[in-house]
Protein backbone atom coordinates (compact mmCIF):
# COMPACT_ATOMS: atom_id res chain seq x y z
CA UNK A 1 0.00 0.00 0.00
CA UNK A 2 1.18 3.60 -0.50
CA UNK A 3 1.41 6.06 1.74
CA UNK A 4 1.32 9.90 0.37
CA UNK A 5 3.89 11.83 2.51
CA UNK A 6 2.21 15.57 2.71
CA UNK A 7 4.93 17.64 3.83
CA UNK A 8 8.20 15.59 1.86
CA UNK A 9 5.28 15.18 -1.27
CA UNK A 10 6.51 11.78 -2.19
CA UNK A 11 4.95 8.48 -1.89
CA UNK A 12 6.53 5.54 -0.29
CA UNK A 13 5.45 1.90 0.46
CA UNK A 14 3.85 1.85 4.09
CA UNK A 15 4.77 -1.64 4.76
CA UNK A 16 8.72 -1.33 3.99
CA UNK A 17 8.94 1.98 6.55
CA UNK A 18 6.61 -0.16 9.37
CA UNK A 19 9.62 -3.00 8.52
CA UNK A 20 12.23 -0.44 8.95
CA UNK A 21 10.91 0.81 12.10
CA UNK A 22 9.86 -2.30 13.22
CA UNK A 23 14.28 -3.14 12.22
CA UNK A 24 15.69 -0.45 13.53
CA UNK A 25 13.43 -0.75 16.55
CA UNK A 26 14.46 -4.42 17.30
CA UNK A 27 17.88 -3.14 17.13
CA UNK A 28 17.27 -0.36 19.21
CA UNK A 29 16.13 -3.34 21.92
CA UNK A 30 18.55 -5.94 21.21
CA UNK A 31 21.57 -3.56 21.29
CA UNK A 32 20.31 -0.28 23.18
CA UNK A 33 21.46 1.57 20.44
CA UNK A 34 19.16 4.76 18.89
CA UNK A 35 19.48 3.64 15.57
CA UNK A 36 19.89 6.72 14.05
CA UNK A 37 23.28 6.03 11.76
CA UNK A 38 20.87 2.88 10.30
CA UNK A 39 17.67 4.70 9.84
CA UNK A 40 18.57 7.87 7.77
CA UNK A 41 20.89 6.57 5.47
CA UNK A 42 18.46 3.65 5.16
CA UNK A 43 15.16 5.99 4.61
CA UNK A 44 17.24 7.96 1.77
CA UNK A 45 17.64 4.72 -0.11
CA UNK A 46 14.26 4.16 0.23
CA UNK A 47 13.55 7.73 -1.85
CA UNK A 48 12.67 9.66 1.14
CA UNK A 49 14.61 13.16 -0.11
CA UNK A 50 17.64 13.73 2.24
CA UNK A 51 16.54 16.69 4.38
CA UNK A 52 13.01 15.22 5.41
CA UNK A 53 14.99 11.91 6.06
CA UNK A 54 17.18 13.71 8.55
CA UNK A 55 14.16 16.17 10.04
CA UNK A 56 12.02 13.12 10.21
CA UNK A 57 14.95 10.55 12.29
CA UNK A 58 14.96 13.44 14.43
CA UNK A 59 11.56 13.50 15.73
CA UNK A 60 11.88 9.59 15.33
CA UNK A 61 14.29 9.59 18.13
CA UNK A 62 12.48 11.90 20.59
CA UNK A 63 10.29 8.67 20.98
CA UNK A 64 13.46 6.25 20.96
CA UNK A 65 15.24 7.81 23.51
CA UNK A 66 11.82 8.59 25.76
CA UNK A 67 11.02 5.01 26.02
CA UNK A 68 14.45 4.06 27.01
CA UNK A 69 14.68 7.21 29.24
CA UNK A 70 11.54 6.14 31.23
CA UNK A 71 12.81 2.78 31.72
CA UNK A 72 16.00 4.55 33.59
CA UNK A 73 14.02 6.71 35.09
CA UNK A 74 12.63 3.34 37.01
CA UNK A 75 16.23 2.41 37.64
CA UNK A 76 16.76 5.68 39.03
CA UNK A 77 20.06 5.44 36.65
CA UNK A 78 19.87 9.12 35.75
CA UNK A 79 21.77 12.45 36.51
CA UNK A 80 19.06 14.95 35.78
CA UNK A 81 21.46 17.55 37.05
CA UNK A 82 24.44 17.27 34.57
CA UNK A 83 21.73 15.96 32.03
CA UNK A 84 20.30 19.35 31.92
CA UNK A 85 23.62 20.74 31.86
CA UNK A 86 24.32 18.72 28.48
CA UNK A 87 20.76 19.78 27.44
CA UNK A 88 21.53 23.27 27.44
CA UNK A 89 24.70 22.84 25.33
CA UNK A 90 22.49 20.98 22.73
CA UNK A 91 20.69 23.47 22.77
CA UNK A 92 23.18 25.97 21.42
CA UNK A 93 24.92 22.72 19.36
CA UNK A 94 21.34 22.71 17.64
CA UNK A 95 21.12 26.18 16.65
CA UNK A 96 24.95 25.89 15.33
CA UNK A 97 23.77 22.70 13.50
CA UNK A 98 20.56 24.24 11.94
CA UNK A 99 23.40 27.14 9.99
CA UNK A 100 26.10 24.36 8.93
CA UNK A 101 22.65 22.12 7.96
CA UNK A 102 21.34 25.07 6.12
CA UNK A 103 24.85 26.12 4.67
CA UNK A 104 25.60 22.54 2.99
CA UNK A 105 22.06 22.19 1.81
CA UNK A 106 22.51 25.52 -0.17
CA UNK A 107 25.91 24.25 -1.47
CA UNK A 108 24.80 21.16 -2.68
CA UNK A 109 27.30 19.08 -0.41
CA UNK A 110 24.85 18.06 2.43
CA UNK A 111 24.88 14.83 1.11
CA UNK A 112 28.71 14.39 1.05
CA UNK A 113 29.27 15.74 4.34
CA UNK A 114 26.86 13.33 5.78
CA UNK A 115 28.27 10.52 3.87
CA UNK A 116 31.30 11.53 4.93
CA UNK A 117 30.94 11.96 8.81
CA UNK A 118 29.01 8.48 8.68
CA UNK A 119 32.03 6.82 7.39
CA UNK A 120 34.55 8.10 9.82
CA UNK A 121 32.21 7.75 13.06
CA UNK A 122 30.98 3.92 11.89
CA UNK A 123 34.39 2.79 10.96
CA UNK A 124 35.55 4.06 14.16
CA UNK A 125 32.74 3.16 16.54
CA UNK A 126 32.60 -0.14 14.44
CA UNK A 127 36.35 -1.14 15.00
CA UNK A 128 36.38 -0.23 18.57
CA UNK A 129 33.71 -2.26 19.08
CA UNK A 130 34.89 -5.45 17.29
CA UNK A 131 38.04 -4.73 19.08
CA UNK A 132 36.59 -4.88 22.31
CA UNK A 133 34.16 -7.62 21.16
CA UNK A 134 37.04 -9.57 20.17
CA UNK A 135 39.13 -9.25 23.75
CA UNK A 136 35.85 -10.10 25.16
CA UNK A 137 35.57 -13.48 23.40
CA UNK A 138 39.23 -14.36 24.00
CA UNK A 139 38.86 -13.38 27.74
CA UNK A 140 41.79 -11.01 27.95
CA UNK A 141 39.99 -7.86 28.67
CA UNK A 142 42.11 -5.72 30.87
CA UNK A 143 40.69 -3.29 33.34
CA UNK A 144 40.91 0.65 32.51
CA UNK A 145 41.11 3.02 34.89
CA UNK A 146 37.74 5.17 34.51
CA UNK A 147 39.01 8.46 36.36
CA UNK A 148 41.83 9.86 34.81
CA UNK A 149 43.26 13.74 35.32
CA UNK A 150 43.35 15.90 31.93
CA UNK A 151 43.81 19.17 31.43
CA UNK A 152 40.21 19.70 31.01
CA UNK A 153 39.99 19.30 34.75
CA UNK A 154 41.14 22.03 35.60
CA UNK A 155 38.46 24.52 33.27
CA UNK A 156 36.57 26.52 35.42
CA UNK A 157 32.69 26.67 36.20
CA UNK A 158 32.95 23.94 38.10
CA UNK A 159 30.01 21.95 39.55
CA UNK A 160 28.73 19.35 41.89
CA UNK A 161 26.85 16.50 40.39
CA UNK A 162 25.81 14.20 43.20
CA UNK A 163 24.27 11.10 40.77
CA UNK A 164 27.62 10.63 39.04
CA UNK A 165 29.68 11.77 42.42
CA UNK A 166 31.61 14.00 40.48
CA UNK A 167 33.49 17.90 41.36
CA UNK A 168 33.78 19.09 37.63
CA UNK A 169 33.49 21.97 34.80
CA UNK A 170 29.96 22.24 33.85
CA UNK A 171 32.18 23.32 30.37
CA UNK A 172 32.58 19.83 29.89
CA UNK A 173 28.89 18.98 29.90
CA UNK A 174 28.03 22.06 28.07
CA UNK A 175 30.80 21.03 25.02
CA UNK A 176 29.61 17.49 24.79
CA UNK A 177 25.73 18.57 24.91
CA UNK A 178 26.81 20.44 21.98
CA UNK A 179 28.64 18.15 19.83
CA UNK A 180 25.42 15.55 20.50
CA UNK A 181 23.09 19.19 19.57
CA UNK A 182 25.00 19.49 15.96
CA UNK A 183 25.47 15.39 15.37
CA UNK A 184 21.34 15.26 16.08
CA UNK A 185 20.28 18.22 13.66
CA UNK A 186 23.36 17.98 10.69
CA UNK A 187 23.61 14.27 10.81
CA UNK A 188 19.89 13.14 12.16
CA UNK A 189 21.87 10.61 14.72
CA UNK A 190 22.19 10.27 18.25
CA UNK A 191 25.92 9.88 18.78
CA UNK A 192 25.62 7.79 21.72
CA UNK A 193 28.17 5.96 20.50
CA UNK A 194 30.41 8.93 20.42
CA UNK A 195 28.98 11.08 23.60
CA UNK A 196 28.57 7.74 25.91
CA UNK A 197 32.78 7.19 25.70
CA UNK A 198 33.36 10.86 26.41
CA UNK A 199 30.71 10.65 29.09
CA UNK A 200 32.81 7.90 31.01
CA UNK A 201 36.19 8.87 29.84
CA UNK A 202 36.09 12.83 29.64
CA UNK A 203 33.52 13.85 32.39
CA UNK A 204 34.54 10.79 33.81
CA UNK A 205 30.91 9.86 34.99
CA UNK A 206 29.71 6.84 36.49
CA UNK A 207 28.99 4.26 34.00
CA UNK A 208 25.68 3.04 35.66
CA UNK A 209 24.22 6.92 34.97
CA UNK A 210 26.02 7.48 31.82
CA UNK A 211 23.10 5.35 29.31
CA UNK A 212 20.32 7.03 31.23
CA UNK A 213 21.70 10.59 31.44
CA UNK A 214 22.61 10.38 27.84
CA UNK A 215 19.09 9.12 26.51
CA UNK A 216 18.31 12.24 28.56
CA UNK A 217 20.33 14.78 26.89
CA UNK A 218 19.24 12.92 23.56
CA UNK A 219 15.14 13.28 24.17
CA UNK A 220 15.96 16.83 24.44
CA UNK A 221 18.46 17.75 21.93
CA UNK A 222 15.98 15.60 19.35
CA UNK A 223 13.17 17.46 20.65
CA UNK A 224 14.94 20.63 20.36
CA UNK A 225 15.89 19.74 16.62
CA UNK A 226 12.65 19.02 15.87
CA UNK A 227 11.48 21.99 16.61
CA UNK A 228 14.23 23.75 14.91
CA UNK A 229 13.99 21.63 11.28
CA UNK A 230 9.98 22.58 11.52
CA UNK A 231 10.64 26.11 12.35
CA UNK A 232 13.40 26.74 9.75
CA UNK A 233 13.46 23.84 6.70
CA UNK A 234 9.82 22.44 7.16
CA UNK A 235 11.72 18.63 6.92
CA UNK A 236 10.00 16.98 9.40
CA UNK A 237 6.87 15.16 7.76
CA UNK A 238 4.49 13.96 10.67
CA UNK A 239 3.09 10.75 8.74
CA UNK A 240 6.68 9.49 8.21
CA UNK A 241 7.37 9.92 11.96
CA UNK A 242 4.22 8.44 13.35
CA UNK A 243 4.41 4.71 11.04
CA UNK A 244 8.57 4.59 12.00
CA UNK A 245 7.37 5.57 15.47
CA UNK A 246 4.69 2.69 15.74
CA UNK A 247 6.80 0.44 13.78
CA UNK A 248 10.17 1.08 16.14
CA UNK A 249 7.83 0.46 19.49
CA UNK A 250 6.94 -2.99 18.64
CA UNK A 251 10.21 -3.44 17.41
CA UNK A 252 12.56 -2.82 20.45
CA UNK A 253 9.55 -4.40 22.80
CA UNK A 254 10.21 -7.41 20.33
CA UNK A 255 14.24 -6.74 20.16
CA UNK A 256 13.97 -6.29 24.08
CA UNK A 257 12.71 -9.31 24.77
CA UNK A 258 15.33 -11.18 23.11
CA UNK A 259 17.79 -9.98 25.27
CA UNK A 260 17.47 -12.20 27.86
CA UNK A 261 18.20 -15.24 25.10
CA UNK A 262 21.80 -13.45 23.47
CA UNK A 263 24.39 -12.81 25.35
CA UNK A 264 25.95 -9.49 25.35
CA UNK A 265 29.35 -9.82 24.07
CA UNK A 266 27.22 -12.15 21.04
CA UNK A 267 25.09 -8.83 20.95
CA UNK A 268 28.00 -6.58 20.70
CA UNK A 269 29.82 -8.42 17.92
CA UNK A 270 26.77 -8.06 16.07
CA UNK A 271 26.29 -4.74 16.09
CA UNK A 272 29.89 -4.15 15.38
CA UNK A 273 29.28 -6.02 12.14
CA UNK A 274 26.35 -4.03 11.14
CA UNK A 275 28.26 -0.89 12.13
CA UNK A 276 31.05 -1.77 10.05
CA UNK A 277 28.79 -3.26 7.24
CA UNK A 278 26.77 0.24 6.98
CA UNK A 279 30.37 2.09 6.83
CA UNK A 280 31.41 -0.36 4.11
CA UNK A 281 28.30 0.58 1.79
CA UNK A 282 28.23 4.05 2.27
CA UNK A 283 31.96 4.25 1.53
CA UNK A 284 31.28 1.98 -1.34
CA UNK A 285 28.15 3.85 -2.43
CA UNK A 286 30.99 7.22 -2.40
CA UNK A 287 34.33 5.65 -4.39
CA UNK A 288 31.47 3.31 -7.20
CA UNK A 289 30.64 5.92 -9.99
CA UNK A 290 26.58 7.11 -8.99
CA UNK A 291 24.43 5.61 -11.40
CA UNK A 292 22.95 9.01 -11.63
CA UNK A 293 25.07 11.86 -11.55
CA UNK A 294 22.74 14.57 -11.78
CA UNK A 295 20.63 15.83 -9.01
CA UNK A 296 17.21 17.57 -9.37
CA UNK A 297 16.22 19.61 -6.71
CA UNK A 298 12.54 21.34 -7.66
CA UNK A 299 13.16 25.13 -5.63
CA UNK A 300 9.79 27.22 -5.91
CA UNK A 301 6.81 27.95 -7.88
CA UNK A 302 6.95 30.60 -10.66
CA UNK A 303 4.18 30.87 -12.49
CA UNK A 304 5.11 33.63 -14.14
CA UNK A 305 8.31 31.94 -15.70
CA UNK A 306 6.45 29.68 -17.89
CA UNK A 307 7.96 28.52 -20.93
CA UNK A 308 5.42 28.18 -23.79
CA UNK A 309 6.01 25.42 -26.58
CA UNK B 1 -58.42 44.82 -68.47
CA UNK B 2 -56.06 46.50 -66.16
CA UNK B 3 -58.32 45.04 -62.97
CA UNK B 4 -57.69 41.73 -64.66
CA UNK B 5 -53.89 41.59 -65.09
CA UNK B 6 -53.60 43.31 -61.67
CA UNK B 7 -55.18 40.49 -60.07
CA UNK B 8 -52.97 37.87 -62.07
CA UNK B 9 -50.12 39.88 -61.28
CA UNK B 10 -51.21 39.41 -57.33
CA UNK B 11 -51.70 35.63 -57.51
CA UNK B 12 -48.02 35.41 -59.22
CA UNK B 13 -46.92 37.42 -56.46
CA UNK B 14 -48.60 35.19 -53.56
CA UNK B 15 -47.56 32.24 -55.02
CA UNK B 16 -43.83 33.41 -55.36
CA UNK B 17 -44.34 34.40 -51.69
CA UNK B 18 -45.56 30.86 -50.61
CA UNK B 19 -42.34 29.24 -52.86
CA UNK B 20 -39.66 31.62 -51.28
CA UNK B 21 -40.88 30.57 -47.96
CA UNK B 22 -41.18 27.05 -48.53
CA UNK B 23 -37.38 27.39 -49.72
CA UNK B 24 -36.29 29.19 -46.91
CA UNK B 25 -38.29 26.17 -44.14
CA UNK B 26 -36.70 23.41 -46.28
CA UNK B 27 -33.43 25.31 -45.80
CA UNK B 28 -33.48 25.32 -42.39
CA UNK B 29 -34.79 21.97 -41.96
CA UNK B 30 -31.73 20.99 -44.26
CA UNK B 31 -29.21 23.09 -42.39
CA UNK B 32 -27.91 20.93 -39.24
CA UNK B 33 -27.40 17.63 -41.35
CA UNK B 34 -24.80 19.83 -43.88
CA UNK B 35 -23.34 21.18 -41.37
CA UNK B 36 -22.46 18.07 -40.16
CA UNK B 37 -21.20 16.72 -43.28
CA UNK B 38 -18.81 19.45 -43.96
CA UNK B 39 -17.09 21.17 -41.02
CA UNK B 40 -15.93 24.66 -40.88
CA UNK B 41 -12.72 25.65 -39.43
CA UNK B 42 -14.87 27.34 -36.24
CA UNK B 43 -16.92 24.61 -35.10
CA UNK B 44 -17.35 23.62 -31.75
CA UNK B 45 -15.22 21.32 -29.74
CA UNK B 46 -16.32 19.74 -26.38
CA UNK B 47 -13.02 19.21 -24.07
CA UNK B 48 -14.05 18.32 -19.91
CA UNK B 49 -12.46 16.22 -17.40
CA UNK B 50 -13.93 13.52 -15.43
CA UNK B 51 -12.73 15.42 -12.00
CA UNK B 52 -11.85 19.09 -11.24
CA UNK B 53 -10.07 18.02 -8.22
CA UNK B 54 -7.40 14.98 -7.65
CA UNK B 55 -7.18 14.90 -4.11
CA UNK B 56 -3.84 13.29 -2.67
CA UNK B 57 -4.65 11.14 0.28
CA UNK B 58 -2.43 9.64 2.74
CA UNK B 59 -3.49 6.28 2.09
CA UNK B 60 -3.40 6.32 -1.81
CA UNK B 61 -4.86 4.08 -4.45
CA UNK B 62 -4.35 3.86 -7.63
CA UNK B 63 -8.23 4.93 -8.38
CA UNK B 64 -7.25 7.98 -6.81
CA UNK B 65 -4.85 9.12 -9.17
CA UNK B 66 -6.95 8.16 -12.22
CA UNK B 67 -9.10 10.33 -14.50
CA UNK B 68 -10.77 10.58 -17.27
CA UNK B 69 -10.09 13.42 -20.16
CA UNK B 70 -13.23 13.47 -22.56
CA UNK B 71 -14.74 14.88 -25.14
CA UNK B 72 -16.12 14.90 -28.40
CA UNK B 73 -14.85 16.34 -31.63
CA UNK B 74 -16.85 17.22 -35.10
CA UNK B 75 -15.15 16.31 -37.49
CA UNK B 76 -13.62 12.64 -38.40
CA UNK B 77 -10.61 11.97 -39.55
CA UNK B 78 -8.59 14.33 -37.66
CA UNK B 79 -5.78 14.03 -35.57
CA UNK B 80 -6.50 15.08 -31.70
CA UNK B 81 -3.86 16.39 -29.41
CA UNK B 82 -4.04 16.04 -25.62
CA UNK B 83 -1.65 17.79 -23.69
CA UNK B 84 -1.38 18.03 -19.57
CA UNK B 85 1.10 20.44 -18.10
CA UNK B 86 1.59 21.14 -14.21
CA UNK B 87 2.92 24.81 -12.81
CA UNK B 88 6.18 25.89 -13.07
CA UNK B 89 9.26 25.42 -10.79
CA UNK B 90 12.38 26.39 -11.12
CA UNK B 91 15.13 23.79 -11.00
CA UNK B 92 18.50 23.52 -9.92
CA UNK B 93 20.36 20.60 -11.15
CA UNK B 94 23.85 19.57 -10.11
CA UNK B 95 26.49 16.93 -11.27
CA UNK B 96 28.79 15.09 -9.69
CA UNK B 97 32.37 14.49 -10.41
CA UNK B 98 35.01 12.37 -8.72
CA UNK B 99 36.68 14.60 -6.75
CA UNK B 100 40.27 12.52 -5.17
CA UNK B 101 37.99 9.29 -6.15
CA UNK B 102 35.05 10.34 -4.05
CA UNK B 103 31.76 11.73 -5.98
CA UNK B 104 30.65 15.11 -4.72
CA UNK B 105 28.20 17.62 -6.52
CA UNK B 106 30.44 19.65 -8.18
CA UNK B 107 28.95 21.75 -10.86
CA UNK B 108 25.05 23.01 -10.96
CA UNK B 109 23.14 25.18 -13.03
CA UNK B 110 19.68 27.13 -12.52
CA UNK B 111 16.85 26.87 -14.60
CA UNK B 112 14.04 28.84 -14.27
CA UNK B 113 9.98 28.00 -15.14
CA UNK B 114 10.74 24.35 -16.09
CA UNK B 115 7.15 22.25 -15.78
CA UNK B 116 6.71 20.14 -13.04
CA UNK B 117 4.41 17.96 -14.99
CA UNK B 118 3.73 17.41 -18.59
CA UNK B 119 2.17 14.55 -20.31
CA UNK B 120 1.15 14.64 -24.03
CA UNK B 121 -1.13 11.96 -26.03
CA UNK B 122 -3.16 12.22 -29.21
CA UNK B 123 -4.98 10.01 -31.19
CA UNK B 124 -6.88 9.54 -34.71
CA UNK B 125 -10.11 9.77 -34.96
CA UNK B 126 -11.58 7.08 -37.26
CA UNK B 127 -8.94 4.88 -36.77
CA UNK B 128 -9.33 1.83 -35.54
CA UNK B 129 -6.02 0.47 -34.09
CA UNK B 130 -6.68 2.05 -30.50
CA UNK B 131 -5.01 2.77 -27.51
CA UNK B 132 -2.43 0.66 -26.50
CA UNK B 133 0.15 0.19 -29.58
CA UNK B 134 3.52 -0.67 -28.99
CA UNK B 135 5.02 2.79 -28.81
CA UNK B 136 2.70 3.80 -26.07
CA UNK B 137 5.32 5.01 -23.30
CA UNK B 138 8.28 5.85 -24.74
CA UNK B 139 9.29 9.39 -24.63
CA UNK B 140 9.89 11.23 -27.95
CA UNK B 141 12.26 14.02 -27.77
CA UNK B 142 12.02 16.64 -27.92
CA UNK B 143 9.44 17.81 -26.03
CA UNK B 144 7.46 20.62 -26.94
CA UNK B 145 9.21 22.96 -24.57
CA UNK B 146 11.84 21.81 -25.14
CA UNK B 147 13.17 23.90 -28.20
CA UNK B 148 11.85 27.23 -26.05
CA UNK B 149 13.63 26.21 -23.02
CA UNK B 150 16.39 25.71 -25.35
CA UNK B 151 16.48 28.80 -26.92
CA UNK B 152 15.76 30.75 -23.77
CA UNK B 153 19.05 29.09 -22.14
CA UNK B 154 21.45 30.11 -25.23
CA UNK B 155 19.95 33.63 -24.56
CA UNK B 156 20.82 33.20 -20.93
CA UNK B 157 23.83 31.30 -20.88
CA UNK B 158 27.55 32.27 -21.60
CA UNK B 159 28.11 28.39 -22.46
CA UNK B 160 24.70 26.89 -23.80
CA UNK B 161 26.63 23.58 -24.84
CA UNK B 162 27.67 23.47 -21.62
CA UNK B 163 24.38 22.92 -20.01
CA UNK B 164 22.41 20.65 -22.14
CA UNK B 165 23.84 17.54 -20.99
CA UNK B 166 21.92 19.24 -17.76
CA UNK B 167 18.69 19.65 -19.80
CA UNK B 168 19.01 15.78 -20.99
CA UNK B 169 19.27 15.22 -17.50
CA UNK B 170 16.30 17.09 -15.91
CA UNK B 171 14.65 15.36 -18.48
CA UNK B 172 15.11 11.45 -18.33
CA UNK B 173 14.80 11.99 -14.42
CA UNK B 174 11.77 12.91 -15.10
CA UNK B 175 10.36 10.73 -17.46
CA UNK B 176 11.77 7.89 -14.85
CA UNK B 177 9.63 9.28 -12.33
CA UNK B 178 6.48 9.44 -14.93
CA UNK B 179 6.54 13.42 -14.66
CA UNK B 180 7.17 14.03 -18.13
CA UNK B 181 5.45 11.28 -20.90
CA UNK B 182 4.29 11.47 -24.12
CA UNK B 183 1.84 8.61 -24.88
CA UNK B 184 1.27 7.90 -28.74
CA UNK B 185 -1.75 6.75 -30.14
CA UNK B 186 -3.32 6.75 -26.27
CA UNK B 187 -6.43 8.53 -27.13
CA UNK B 188 -9.84 6.13 -28.05
CA UNK B 189 -12.48 7.02 -30.13
CA UNK B 190 -15.88 6.00 -29.56
CA UNK B 191 -17.66 6.17 -32.96
CA UNK B 192 -15.63 9.16 -34.82
CA UNK B 193 -16.56 11.57 -32.48
CA UNK B 194 -16.63 10.62 -28.84
CA UNK B 195 -12.63 10.63 -27.77
CA UNK B 196 -11.89 9.29 -24.41
CA UNK B 197 -8.53 9.26 -22.69
CA UNK B 198 -7.63 7.17 -19.44
CA UNK B 199 -4.44 8.81 -17.31
CA UNK B 200 -3.19 7.86 -14.09
CA UNK B 201 -1.10 10.38 -12.45
CA UNK B 202 2.63 9.35 -11.24
CA UNK B 203 2.59 8.97 -7.05
CA UNK B 204 5.17 11.43 -7.87
CA UNK B 205 2.89 14.52 -8.99
CA UNK B 206 2.56 17.49 -6.86
CA UNK B 207 -0.05 19.79 -5.41
CA UNK B 208 -0.92 22.58 -7.96
CA UNK B 209 -3.46 23.53 -10.63
CA UNK B 210 -3.19 21.88 -14.09
CA UNK B 211 -3.80 22.61 -17.63
CA UNK B 212 -5.73 20.37 -20.28
CA UNK B 213 -4.87 21.52 -24.13
CA UNK B 214 -6.49 19.58 -26.88
CA UNK B 215 -6.58 20.61 -29.84
CA UNK B 216 -7.11 19.26 -33.58
CA UNK B 217 -4.92 19.31 -36.46
CA UNK B 218 -6.16 18.43 -40.36
CA UNK B 219 -4.14 16.74 -43.10
CA UNK B 220 -1.72 19.91 -43.35
CA UNK B 221 -0.95 19.90 -39.77
CA UNK B 222 -2.90 22.94 -39.38
CA UNK B 223 -4.94 23.65 -35.96
CA UNK B 224 -8.41 23.38 -36.69
CA UNK B 225 -10.00 23.38 -33.04
CA UNK B 226 -8.59 24.45 -29.56
CA UNK B 227 -9.90 23.52 -26.13
CA UNK B 228 -8.46 24.20 -22.39
CA UNK B 229 -10.02 22.91 -18.83
CA UNK B 230 -8.16 22.96 -16.00
CA UNK B 231 -8.16 20.83 -12.22
CA UNK B 232 -6.31 21.16 -9.33
CA UNK B 233 -4.20 18.21 -7.64
CA UNK B 234 -4.59 18.86 -3.48
CA UNK B 235 -3.86 17.10 -0.12
CA UNK B 236 -6.56 15.94 0.79
CA UNK B 237 -8.39 15.12 4.60
CA UNK B 238 -5.43 14.73 7.32
CA UNK B 239 -2.87 14.76 4.74
CA UNK B 240 -4.24 19.16 4.22
CA UNK B 241 -4.37 19.51 7.84
CA UNK B 242 -1.10 18.67 8.56
CA UNK B 243 0.50 20.08 5.63
CA UNK B 244 -1.46 23.76 6.52
CA UNK B 245 -0.21 23.30 10.17
CA UNK B 246 3.37 22.32 9.13
CA UNK B 247 3.47 25.56 6.63
CA UNK B 248 1.20 28.27 8.73
CA UNK B 249 1.94 27.39 12.64
CA UNK B 250 5.33 25.89 12.65
CA UNK B 251 5.49 25.83 16.77
CA UNK B 252 2.44 23.90 17.12
CA UNK B 253 3.05 21.67 14.61
CA UNK B 254 6.57 20.84 15.80
CA UNK B 255 5.34 20.72 19.58
CA UNK B 256 2.92 18.52 18.37
CA UNK B 257 5.21 16.56 16.83
CA UNK B 258 7.32 16.20 19.84
CA UNK B 259 4.10 15.18 22.45
CA UNK B 260 2.92 12.99 20.05
CA UNK B 261 6.62 10.70 20.15
CA UNK B 262 6.65 11.13 23.93
CA UNK B 263 3.37 9.92 23.86
CA UNK B 264 3.62 6.71 21.51
CA UNK B 265 7.26 5.65 23.43
CA UNK B 266 5.31 6.41 27.05
CA UNK B 267 3.17 3.60 25.53
CA UNK B 268 5.51 1.99 24.50
CA UNK B 269 7.96 2.03 27.87
CA UNK B 270 4.71 0.37 29.60
CA UNK B 271 3.80 -2.25 27.71
CA UNK B 272 7.61 -3.18 27.66
CA UNK B 273 7.17 -2.64 31.74
CA UNK B 274 3.88 -4.60 31.71
CA UNK B 275 5.47 -7.36 29.64
CA UNK B 276 9.00 -7.69 31.37
CA UNK B 277 6.87 -8.31 34.68
CA UNK B 278 5.34 -10.96 33.52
Amino acid sequence: MELYLPIAETTIRVEIMMLLGLGIGFMSGLFGIGGGFLMTPLLILFGVPPPFAIGTQANHMVASSFAGLLSHIRRHSVDFKIGLVMSIGSLVGTMIGIVIFQMLQRTGQLNIVIIISYVLLLTTIGSSMLLESSVSWTRRKKRKKRHQHYFVHNLPFKMRFAESGLYASALLPLFIGGVGGILVTVLGIGGGFLLVPAMIYIIGMRPSVVPGTSLLQLTIASAIATVVHALATQSVDAVLAITLICGGVFGALLGASCTSVVSPVWARTSLALVVLSTAAWLIFDMIIPPEQLYTIIDIRVTPDARFTP
Amino acid sequence: MSRCLSRSIARWGMALNLCLRACLVFTLLLAPQAKAQEPGPHEPFYLDVSRDSVRLRLLQLKEDRQMVIFGAIEAPQQHLWIEITGENHDVNIRRARAVKNLWIAYDEVHLPGIPSFYLRADGMAGDDSGPGSAAQDQVILPLPWENALRLQIERTQDNPQWVDPFVDALLEEKNATGLYAVHPQAVSFIGNRLFRYDVTLPPSIRPGVYTVNAWTTDEDDRITHFARRTFTISHAGLGQWLWGIAHNDEILYALGLVFISLFLAWIGAQLSHVSNRR
